[in-house]
């Protein structure tokens, strides 16, 4: 055999190939790509949809990664600046490989009264990109976005100069900026327990306003001092209680100064006449409390109001969502309570418009039993609220929140008999408290919707729904629920949130990890005998191991050996084999295979550049919330039983 | 080298290539390899030129060496065995010419039947398809395809410094059993006796941590993972360096120098005829 | 059993000049403590065939490995020939030949061809030993004779002016045997020096010279005939059985029998 060609192909490949450690491996720096095909973070779809309603220009950056395939958009250097030093960015995105700032340098920037920056419609203003490091940033300015506090680039120390002189600041460069920290990224475990129990402390406090209302001294007593509701409505001073005696009452009723209206429990029923709300408050701390509602009217939407609101970016949701009938129709109804209160409705059952501060506490609401015919058990429009100890059976939503940031929705409990679209559905709110609530047969327990932040989702129990719990957003607090029995345990659209101790088990699909740009930090949940543990689309591999610790997985396969809590070995529930340990018999014998040792050693090296699906580098050798379903177990006979609310009824195994 | 010696150097590379080429154990341990090498990169799904790498990394690291001394370790063993090295002697070729052409020969038969199947994985990259979504702009980050020729380069290099030892042992060895035994105590070594030695060094202290690069430089496969952690994953990671690459390059070239020498001396005494 | 005869060739005259073509001169070897080769001499003259014949056991192997140089002898010195133009010096067939399998016979010649100074003629090296015809049958599926003849095939290659043939009729059958002789016959007659070790005395008989090894030591050595004559043996087989018959005490031999022996004989 001639080796003459065999020897001269094998050199030159050795030859050229060794070219390869001479040349630049694809470290080039790409050009800028236009901010609409990048993956965004930072800024809540509230702040982007105002600021864009508003023509408020919001500097960018965009960012490519070595180890992520998607460029990253970052409305705010801040968000980008906080972003770049998180906890375990690096590990899955790599190091930044270009980074581009909006370049303002040519933009003839003004600035409204309000601070924020508007790019004048001139052809002659132009914002383009700048490479961070040449850029030359004005920190500390008066200039702010609807999400707060901005860093303003410009590609010339004379633009930023100018501007700072104009607008305040100081101007610094690319690791004066990365030096600060803007408060816009995801919490600490610890910072998001304390705003837990601040939070709670907060509704606490309203609650105990709101108790003052029942305390009010009797002043008309319906049928004896007054013949009519109204009539006695229109009786009674200010700051008193007006008494509704047993029996049933006609009512279109509008409470239009601060009284109490308590009635003696469901004896007390107070009828519509199936044509609009029965009761409207229209001023601040009125009580309703003790009474049944019925004969509530069945519009949804109601096309006749118009308002002055017109200019608000939101004002079709405000209109297609915050007039529908009720049974109580808080309207700018600050400080009032709905207390014992037990409706049959086709539409809403309370209505919170512009009512800060309202407590509802202890209602049943009875809703539509096909969710498309009926609305929500408590819709919240602008309004920060607590919303307790009720129950809403059937109907579209059990609580609806539109912009109504920071209220407290807790110890309720959502049924699903007929129909129940969501448990909890929170639009254009950010840090909200959604906790130990209970929710069955829903499409979905508890959503949270178009991209707020800082939402505290805890100690909820969904189970027996399509989805348990979906938080999308930012920055939010997913901890300590049990979601169980649901086609979808947890859905995880969010990005840097922190999921733990979530208990997930006997779903179909434990969690579905759907954020294309793969920044939740999973950590110390139980994944329990779901049939499949996660599947995941869109964005590359998850690292779900923080600091060493991960997350339990029932059948991973390994042992503890050296003690310290973890498996010594990495699990991969997405993966063909490891996902299947609990269910084919002998994949588990397959998943301890030195070969698919050898596979996995390595595979959470560059997880940005791999497939998507989710690997646990650490996973827990004990359960960390073991006692979590067996508590749950008796708690889940007494849910189905009862019909009153029962507020003990929440998971506080935390 | 003078021509004459040049051409005996490529008759007996013919010869060794000749004899891979038409012995089925060889062409089945190829095949084996292709499918082995193939099916990793088929089930990891690696989705990067990168990621390919440090799902191959761990099974190339065992493969190639199982591969280089089963290509080897008989190659002048059996020569001896059958009386042709003594045959050989009566001919006007030198030790050396003959030990480096079968060298030369087995190890290229080696680096095909390495390198074919791991350029061939390669294309499993741009076929999966990579990311998903249209509608956003995407780049390869330090994804490229030069880190995998980089890997692959460095997995010929690692092939051609095993393929020497098995040389060296296919040399030294006296008989076929003695030959299989060293082979197989040799790769043991190497998959697992050099790192656990220097574990179990680093464990008892014998082994200061500032001596660990050199170290590792010394055994084969530390060596070139080193290498290729640094050249492949290198700039990506950061941190401390994987190894250092000169002192691997220089361990495994150390290695293939040595074991060649060795086979030079080993394979008949030094004659004036 | 082999007509000789039909060799139909001179030996050299006693009177033409006579060049030694191998001088091997006190050969001592040990492997351990048992001696294999004790001050072993003998000489091949040039173009002549000579035969190396000894019981089983007798160090015919050892002495022809120490005269290829594939073992270094305790003591002793062999003077052989110079290279052939092709860089070859000695051709040997081993005891066993044998090859790479997966070759065919054309491909093993050739690639012996290949490392020689120059082109060796690998087709005529065939011929002469009667192979051409199984040119591109494969090693592993010659027969016993066919795979010897390659090795004399190899052995002959590049001319060396020396060849040495170990055993080169062993298990061969009368016709292949007597072909063998005739191949070394042959290679004299083209001015080859041929030295072989076997164990058929008849065909011994014809060659130019013999070489009795007993027990490490050449204990006759001249032509058959005047090695017979020597002893008053009637054939090489009665004069190969008195020179190593074993007899108590003659350890040292009978020096009257040594027709030729090493000591003052000088080279």
């Amino acid at each position: 055999m001639n080796p003459r060609p065999v020897l001269a192909v094998l050199f030159a490949f050795l030859l050229v190939g060794s070219a390869a450690f001479a040349v630049d491996a694809g470290d080039r720096a790409p050009d800028p790509v236009p901010f609409d095909d990048t993956v965004t973070m930072g800024l809540t779809a509230a702040a982007t949809v105002e600021a864009g309603d508003r023509d408020v220009e919001i500097p960018r950056a965009e960012v490519f990664y070595t180890q992520y395939r998607y460029v990253v958009g970052y409305y705010g250097v801040t968000s980008l600046v906080d972003e770049l030093a998180r906890d375990g960015h690096e590990r899955q995105f790599g190091a930044p490989l270009a980074t581009y700032v909006s370049d303002y340098a040519r933009a003839e920037l003004r600035v409204t009264d309000e601070g924020h920056l508007r790019v004048p419609d001139d052809p002659d203003s132009f914002v383009g990109w700048v490479p961070a490091e040449e850029a030359h940033f004005v920190v500390d300015s008066r200039a702010r976005t609807p999400g707060g506090e901005t860093v303003v680039p410009f590609s010339s120390r004379d633009a930023a100069d100018d501007f700072a002189a104009d607008h305040g600041g100081e101007v610094v460069g690319w690791d004066g900026v990365r030096t600060r920290s803007f408060d816009t990224g995801g919490s600490t475990r610890e910072s998001f327990r304390t705003e837990v129990d601040r939070q709670h402390d907060w509704a606490d406090g309203r609650v105990a306003d709101a108790d003052r209302l029942e305390d009010r001294p009797v002043s008309v007593v319906v049928g004896e001092d007054a013949d009519s509701l109204d009539a006695a409505v229109a009786a009674a001073p200010p700051n008193t209680t007006v008494v509704v005696p047993p029996g049933t009452y006609d009512a279109n009723l509008t409470v239009d100064k601060p009284l109490t209206l308590r009635g003696a429990g469901s004896a007390t029923h107070l009828r519509g006449d199936a044509n609009g709300s029965v009761v409207t408050a229209t001023a601040p701390r009125v009580g309703i409390t003790d009474l049944r509602i019925s004969g509530v009217g069945d519009t949804l939407v109601d096309e006749n109001v118009s308002t002055d609101r017109g200019d608000d970016w939101d004002y079709r949701v405000q209109l297609g969502y915050g007039y529908g009938d009720a049974a109580v129709e808080l309207a700018g109804a600050n400080g009032s309570l709905v207390r014992n209160v037990s409706i049959e409705t086709p539409a809403n059952g309370v209505v919170a418009r512009w009512s800060q501060r309202a407590v509802v506490d202890n209602v049943t609401v009875e809703g539509s039993d096909e969710w498309q015919e009926g609305f929500m058990g408590v819709m919240v429009m602008r309004s920060r609220v607590v919303v307790q100890n009720s129950t809403f059976v059937d109907g579209r939503d059990g609580v609806y929140t539109h912009l109504a940031d920071g209220l407290v929705v807790r110890d309720n409990e959502m049924l699903g008999r007929d129909g129940l679209r969501f448990g909890v559905h929170e639009m254009y709110t950010s840090d909200a408290l959604v906790a130990n609530n209970t929710v069955r047969g829903a499409d979905t327990g508890v959503v949270v919707m178009t991209r707020p932040t800082g939402n505290l989702i805890v100690g909820n129990d969904a189970r027996d729904n399509g989805v348990g719990i979906n938080v999308g957003g930012e920055a939010s607090y997913v901890a300590d629920n049990v979601v169980a029995d649901n086609r979808y345990g947890l859905k995880a659209p969010s990005k840097v949130s922190l999921y733990e101790r979530n208990v997930v088990a006997w779903n179909e699909i434990g969690v579905r990890a759907a954020s294309i740009i793969p920044t939740n930090r999973v950590v110390s949940n139980d994944f329990v005998d779901n049939d499949r543990y996660v599947s995941a689309y869109l964005g590359p591999l998850r690292v779900w191991t923080a600091d060493g610790r991960g997350n339990y997985w029932d059948d991973a396969p390994g042992v503890d050996a050296d003690g310290d809590g973890t498996i010594d070995r990495s699990f991969h529930p997405s993966g063909p084999v490891d996902g299947r340990v609990g269910d084919v018999p002998g994949a588990s014998t397959l998943a301890q295979s030195p070969a698919q040792g050898a596979i996995r050693t390595l595979q959470g090296l560059v997880p940005g550049l791999r497939p998507t699906g989710v690997v646990d580098e650490a996973p827990l050798a004990e359960s960390v919330r073991p006692n979590a379903l067996v508590d749950d177990g008796s708690r889940d006979r007494n849910a189905s039983d009862r019909d009153a609310t029962d507020p003990n009824a929440s998971d506080q195994n935390a | 080298m003078s021509r004459p010696a040049f051409d005996r150097l490529l008759a007996v590379v013919g010869r060794e290539l000749t004899t891979v080429v038409r012995t089925r154990a060889f062409l089945a341990l190829t095949a084996g390899f292709a499918a082995v090498v193939g099916m990793l990169a088929w089930t990891a799904n690696a989705g990067g030129y990168v990621p390919l790498v440090l799902d191959l990394l761990a099974p190339v690291e065992v493969l190639v060496p199982a591969l280089a001394l089963a290509f080897g370790y008989r190659a002048l063993l059996g020569d001896d065995e059958r009386g042709e090295l003594d045959v050989v002697r009566t001919y006007p070729v030198s030790r050396a010419t003959f030990v480096f052409g079968t060298y030369l020969g087995r190890a290229s038969a080696l680096l095909v039947a390495v390198l074919v199947p791991l350029l061939a994985v390669a294309a499993v990259v741009p076929l999966s398809g990579g990311t998903e979504s249209s509608f956003l702009a995407t780049h390869a980050g330090m994804d490229s395809p030069i880190r995998y020729v980089r890997f692959v380069v460095l997995t010929a290099g690692f092939a051609l410094v095993v393929a020497a030892v098995a040389i060296a042992i296919s040399a030294t060895a006296g008989t076929a059993r003695a030959g299989l035994a060293l082979a197989t105590a040799f790769g043991v070594a190497l998959v697992l006796g050099f790192d656990a030695g220097l574990v179990a060094g680093l464990a008892g202290g014998v082994v200061p941590d500032a001596a660990l690069p050199s170290l590792l430089a010394l055994s084969p496969n530390s060596a070139f993972r080193g290498l290729v952690l640094e050249t492949v994953v290198g700039g990506v990671e950061t941190g401390t360096p994987a190894a250092s690459p000169v002192a691997g390059l220089a361990g495994l070239g150390a290695w293939l120098v040595a074991s060649l020498a060795v086979a030079v001396f080993a394979v008949w005494p030094k004659t004036d005829r | 059993m082999t007509d000789t005869s039909q060799h139909g060739r001179e030996r050299p005259s006693a009177e033409s000049p006579k060049t030694r073509a191998l001088e091997v001169e006190g050969l001592t070897h040990s492997f351990g403590a048992v001696d294999v080769l004790s001050d072993a001499s003998f000489g091949v003259e040039e173009g002549t065939v000579a035969a190396l014949v000894g019981p089983n056991g007798s160090g015919k192997t050892t002495l022809l490995r120490a005269i290829l140089g594939l073992l270094g002898p305790d003591a002793g010195s062999v003077t052989l020939p110079p290279p052939a133009p092709s860089g070859r010096r000695i051709g040997y067939l081993p005891q066993a030949p044998s090859f790479r399998p997966a070759f065919t016979v054309g491909e093993t010649l050739q690639f012996y061809a290949d490392l020689l100074d120059g082109e060796a003629n690998v087709d005529a090296t065939l011929d002469r030993v009667g192979l051409s015809a199984v040119r591109d049958r494969r090693v592993d599926a010659l027969s016993g004779g066919m795979t010897r003849l390659l090795g004399v095939g190899q052995a002959i290659l590049g001319n060396p002016p020396l060849v040495v043939l170990d055993e080169p009729t062993g298990d061969l059958d009368p016709r292949m045997t007597e072909y063998i002789f005739e191949v070394a016959a042959d290679l004299a007659d083209d001015g080859t020096t041929v030295l072989l070790a076997t164990h058929n005395l008849t065909g011994a008989a014809e060659t130019d010279a013999v070489a009795v090894l007993d027990r490490g030591r050449i204990v006759g050595s001249g032509p058959p005939e005047e090695l017979s004559a020597s002893v008053d043996a009637a054939s090489l087989r009665e004069a190969f059985l008195a020179l190593t018959a074993r007899e108590a005490g003659d350890d040292e031999g009978d020096p009257s029998i040594r027709v030729r022996t090493r000591g003052g004989d000088g080279a």
